[in-house]
């Protein structure tokens, strides 16, 4: 296993594709910040600008983009391993289906983790400085930040697995990316039914998609809805999950 | 003999389709078994079940004495190498970074030395910062090999290993194996469509065909099997051994009333001499020059029919 790691570790630090996706995240995260500041600025005497703070900086960070990033990332990576031949080389060596999953997982979390404090440091540093954080409880602002850690973790998981039993790089992309699209939309359809509606099918629709997801738990951070501390149990209930029942699923799988 | 593999009834089956059909095949520690099969005759199917990346439909098989279904397998799978359907390699690396990648995945702590000795062995040691996506097709196969021979492995699984190398990268890719053979007692398991490579390399050959495997046998059976021989059609065969005697020839074979086989290099005429005086009319002489190619073809029509 710490062999394993060894050898993923030493291949993702010298892809470009890491480096590329912590900079997409940081330069989207930046964007945001800079049209909120550009927002605040406007506004300068408004009501509005003088109530932005941090806080809101790192609510609107909660947008999904870990989410494709672990998915581009988990695609990228494990069905690189399969298309270069290399899981079949460690597979034959005796490396292990288990161990290549959980060295595979720990990976593609630590990318995602990265992704989501690439995000973080703008919404700390560069928001911490423009807006401050007068009046911000900072146990929610904790909180959050802990849920966030565990969002990235459970997507982290759940594309990993993709990746891993899909085999294909276009499978585990379009499957991945088609999934948080999907997943976003009905949540948000269902959060609009809801409301609209005013029907208790809806509502238990929606709490389900909303609470069971990683996805979900972004418009729950957004709205203010959700539980922090609920939603990480949740998002580790997803990597208990991927570690259980993967490497059952892998061990049959007929490796391309 | 103590086996480095030995497979029993193994199969393998998509949607009820038995693409490897109960093979049971034995390979020696220290053997180069060659094994030969039309292209969809179940050659790498085999390799793959026994690489552990396809599950078997029934069966068994063993690796040094470990049997596939015992926990120990993937600590055993270590002393094994491989090259099955495509080399691994890492497009965006160097030879050097793809063969610390694997050293680093098997737990080998092996230094720069060993690298540089494994990529020198097999002609890739001025490749420097080349990644291998510039790679030639034969300069990849070459680092596969590389990447398989890194481990130091004691078996080694090639599935078409010489595919892509120009015909001087065959010769060395033949002494190569060789070497390792002779020199690191390295068992190989080698398929290949290039059967006079075949022919030169190995010490047993296995023949596949439909998922069954016809025959196995070894380079010594072979070669007796397919040494050049004449086959004399006469008027009879009564004093035959006589004209045999006469000139010394001490292997033949009576074929039938009429025909007989000779394995010795003897002029027709000296022939015709002899089996006159014995009273016998020689009516037709013909070669028998069978290779690899030829028996195999031979088996194969023999399996169609």
């Amino acid at each position: 296993m710490k062999q394993l790691l060894r050898a993923d570790f030493y291949r993702l630090l010298r892809s470009k594709f890491f480096y590329i996706l912590l900079a997409v995240a940081f330069g989207l995260s930046l964007i945001s910040f800079l049209l909120y500041l550009a927002i605040a600025r406007l506004a300068e005497e408004d009501l509005f600008a003088l109530l932005l703070t941090a806080e809101d900086l790192q609510i609107l960070s909660f947008d999904g983009t870990v989410g494709y990033c672990a998915a581009i990332a988990a695609a990228i990576f494990i069905c690189g391993d399969y298309s270069g031949g290399g899981m079949r080389n460690k597979i034959v060596a005796g490396c292990g289906r288990r161990k290549i999953f959980y060295s595979k997982l720990i990976v593609c979390s630590v990318v995602s983790v990265a992704v989501y404090l690439a995000m973080q440091v703008v919404v700390f540093a560069f928001g911490g400085a423009a807006f401050g954080w007068q009046g911000v409880s900072g146990y929610d602002v904790a909180c959050r930040f802990v849920a966030g850690l565990f969002m990235s973790l459970a997507y982290a998981a759940i594309f990993a697995s993709f990746a891993l039993l899909l085999q294909k790089l276009s499978s585990a992309l379009v499957l991945g990316v088609v999934c948080i699209f999907a997943v976003t939309l009905v949540t948000s359809l269902l959060a609009v039914a809801e409301q609209s509606l005013d029907m208790a099918a809806f509502e238990w629709l929606y709490k389900i998609f909303a609470h069971l997801t990683p996805m979900g738990h972004n418009s729950l951070i957004q709205t203010g809805a959700g539980n922090f501390w609920a939603l990480s149990a949740i998002s580790a209930a997803w990597v208990v999950l991927a570690v259980v029942a993967v490497p059952i699923c892998f061990k049959r799988c007929d490796i391309r | 003999m103590d086996y480095v593999l030995e497979t029993q009834d193994l199969t393998k089956a998509y949607a009820g389709v038995p693409v490897v059909n109960g093979v049971s095949m034995r390979i020696g520690r220290g053997e180069i078994y060659g094994f030969v099969g039309r292209n969809g005759a179940g050659k790498t199917t085999l390799m793959r079940l026994i690489g552990g990346l396809i599950a078997k439909s029934g069966g068994a098989f063993s690796l040094f004495g470990c049997p596939d279904s015992d926990a120990r397998i993937d600590g055993v799978r270590r002393k094994v190498g491989a090259i099955i359907e495509a080399p691994a390699v890492y497009p965006a690396f160097t030879a050097y970074q793809n063969l610390k990648m694997q050293c680093l995945a098997c737990g080998t702590e092996q230094d720069d030395r060993a690298i540089k000795e494994a990529l020198d062995l097999v002609g890739l040691g001025g490749t420097g910062d080349k990644k291998a996506k510039n790679f030639s097709l034969g300069m990849r196969q070459r680092l596969g090999i590389a990447s398989a021979l890194v481990t130091r492995p004691e078996f080694l699984i090639l599935d078409e290993p010489v595919n892509g190398l120009d015909p001087q990268g065959i010769v060395e890719m033949r002494e190569l194996l060789k070497r390792l053979n002779r020199e690191r007692g390295i068992t190989i398991f080698i398929s290949s469509h290039i059967l006079g490579e075949l022919a030169k390399l190995a010490t047993s050959f296995g023949f596949i065909e439909r998922g069954v495997l016809l025959k196995e046998l070894s380079a010594a059976q072979l070669e007796q099997a397919c040494r050049k021989s004449m086959i004399l059609h006469m008027n009879g065969i009564v004093r035959f051994a006589d004209a045999m005697n006469a000139l010394r020839i001490a292997e033949y074979r009576v074929l039938s009333q009429t025909s007989a086989e000779v394995f010795a290099d003897v002029s027709v005429s000296a022939l015709a001499f002899a089996l006159k005086d014995a009273g016998l009319e020689l009516l037709r002489v013909t070669e028998n020059d069978v290779d690899l190619e030829g028996y195999f073809m031979n088996m194969i029509g023999g399996a169609n029919r």
